[in-house]
């Protein structure tokens, strides 16, 4: 009897051992601190409805020419304010808008052009920076090279192509300019959680305008992946190495550096990335080769998720959207004590 | 003598055979309730219903709702679909005399990349 209390006390132990050290690896090991200071909020607008200036379900944003754009996914709207948020104009279905029962989700600008995933139609609709349409890119749901399945998000590189995130098809899709494919990485409508290059529903791209590298949120692989401007892989992060550990889910996915759901990515002016990080209602700010900066959150007032998506203006400022409360937040910097 | 009646009735085989399953059945209840009322459900081959009230793993953020609202869209007689991601509860309002059965709810659930735990319908008005 002695001795079975003797083997369990040793594995007891053992086991509690194995736990301590595998805790200081992952918070030594993964888990950066800050290196900058935090955000603090300085403004916000909007608020429930289908109103100029409400919103129902933001779930895209995007900065440029001092005007902020707001996907208004379920109003079928994107709408278009000055940045202090003062209402200006709409893009709504129509012949030269967006199309019938538009469901549109990330909001990407490049150079003069807003690329829009409207997840409803299977469609990436161009459209120039006052809102007028220039080009609709596929609109018939497929896995054939150049349709998509629902599209979280779309940008463009330097030269032109274009970028999608081809989230039900598990790729992200490179087209030329005139919605010609090109070349794909992931493989259709196949999962994949560990290697580079295989995504697990893809969410949103940013594009780098400096070379055209581009990173795209890996949405429940719970990391951001980067590539170059051919599509090679060049890294990843979120947790250890970027791999996808099934404990990172829901357990240690709140760590600084890791994510919960990176729904949307955005580049700032200096080529910090900046991540939606939703389920960990955060904003997480990297640089460009993925080393954690800051990050800075502040809870809904209503339930559910707040953070939707994320832009960067000229000036630094950070405009994310709210889910649960239907606006958008201005976040700036905080002053260092 | 109640004591004794009993005895014999539970020592008749027939008796003592269906109360064998009927611990059984409630065991499986017990241990695997999903999974009882989905069976339930399968056994029901179509109910008409005024809506479907579909409980789904895995709902996260606004994408899996409009995934799954998308999917059930798709399906005819489908007027409009409810999702509440923190309960992962999604409701599918149908035209009267829609009638679907378990494996159509379960492959359009599946199609939208969840796992279908189970299906209540709600009964058409006039019943």
């Amino acid at each position: 009897m002695h001795r079975i209390v003797r083997w369990v006390a040793i594995l007891g132990v053992g086991v509690a051992g194995l736990l301590v050290v595998a805790a200081l690896v992952i918070w030594f090991g993964f888990v950066p601190a800050a290196q900058q200071p935090s955000y603090q909020q300085v403004a916000s607008w909007g608020g429930p409805g289908s109103a100029a200036g409400q919103f129902d379900g933001p779930n895209g944003i995007a900065v440029a020419d001092h005007r902020v754009y707001v996907a208004d996914s379920l109003n079928h709207r994107i709408q278009i304010f000055d940045l202090q948020g003062h209402f200006l104009s709409i893009i709504a279905v129509g012949p030269q808008g967006l199309l019938p029962q538009a469901r549109p989700m990330n909001l990407n600008i490049a150079g003069d052009k807003l690329y829009v995933g409207d997840y409803w139609n299977d469609a990436v609709q161009v459209f120039t920076l006052d809102g007028y349409l220039l080009r609709t890119l596929g609109g018939q749901q497929g896995a054939a090279p150049g349709q998509f399945r629902a599209p979280g998000g779309a940008s463009a590189e330097p030269d032109g192509t274009i970028v999608v995130a081809d989230f039900y098809n598990q790729r992200v899709q490179m087209l030329s300019p005139q919605g010609r494919f090109i070349r794909q990485i992931g493989t259709t409508g196949h999962k994949g959680y560990v290697a580079g290059g295989s995504f697990n529903y893809p969410m949103d791209v940013a594009v780098s305008t400096s070379d055209g590298h581009f990173y795209v949120a890996d949405g429940y692989n719970d990391r951001i992946q980067e590539f170059d401007a051919q599509g090679r892989f060049l890294r990843m992060w979120g947790g250890p190495f970027g791999l996808h550990l099934p404990a990172s889910i829901n357990f240690l996915g709140g760590l600084r550096g890791w994510f919960r759901t990176p729904t949307s990515v955005t580049i700032g002016p200096r080529g910090d990335v900046f991540v939606a990080d939703q389920e960990n209602n955060r904003i997480q700010k990297f640089t460009a080769d993925g080393r954690f900066l800051t990050a800075f959150s502040q809870p809904p007032q209503a339930p559910g998720y707040g953070v939707g998506a994320v832009a960067v203006a000229a000036d630094g400022s950070v405009y994310v959207t709210d889910l649960a409360d239907q606006r958008v937040e201005v976040w700036k910097p905080a002053k260092r004590p | 003598m109640s004591s004794n009646l009993r005895h014999r009735v539970l020592n008749m085989p027939r008796i003592a055979f269906a109360s064998a399953l009927l611990g059984l059945a409630m065991a499986f209840v017990a241990v695997f309730p999903a999974q009882a009322a989905t069976s339930a459900a399968t056994a029901q081959q179509a109910w008409p219903a005024d809506a479907y009230v579909v409980h789904v793993d895995g709902l996260a953020c606004p994408f899996c709702a409009y995934g799954i609202e998308k999917q059930f869209s798709h399906l005819p007689g489908v007027t409009t679909t409810d999702v509440n991601l923190a309960s992962g509860v999604v409701v599918v309002h149908v035209k009267p005399g829609t009638r679907f059965d378990q494996a159509q709810i379960n492959k359009t659930v599946q199609q939208a990349g969840f796992t279908l735990k189970d299906v209540v319908s709600q009964p058409t008005g006039g019943r």
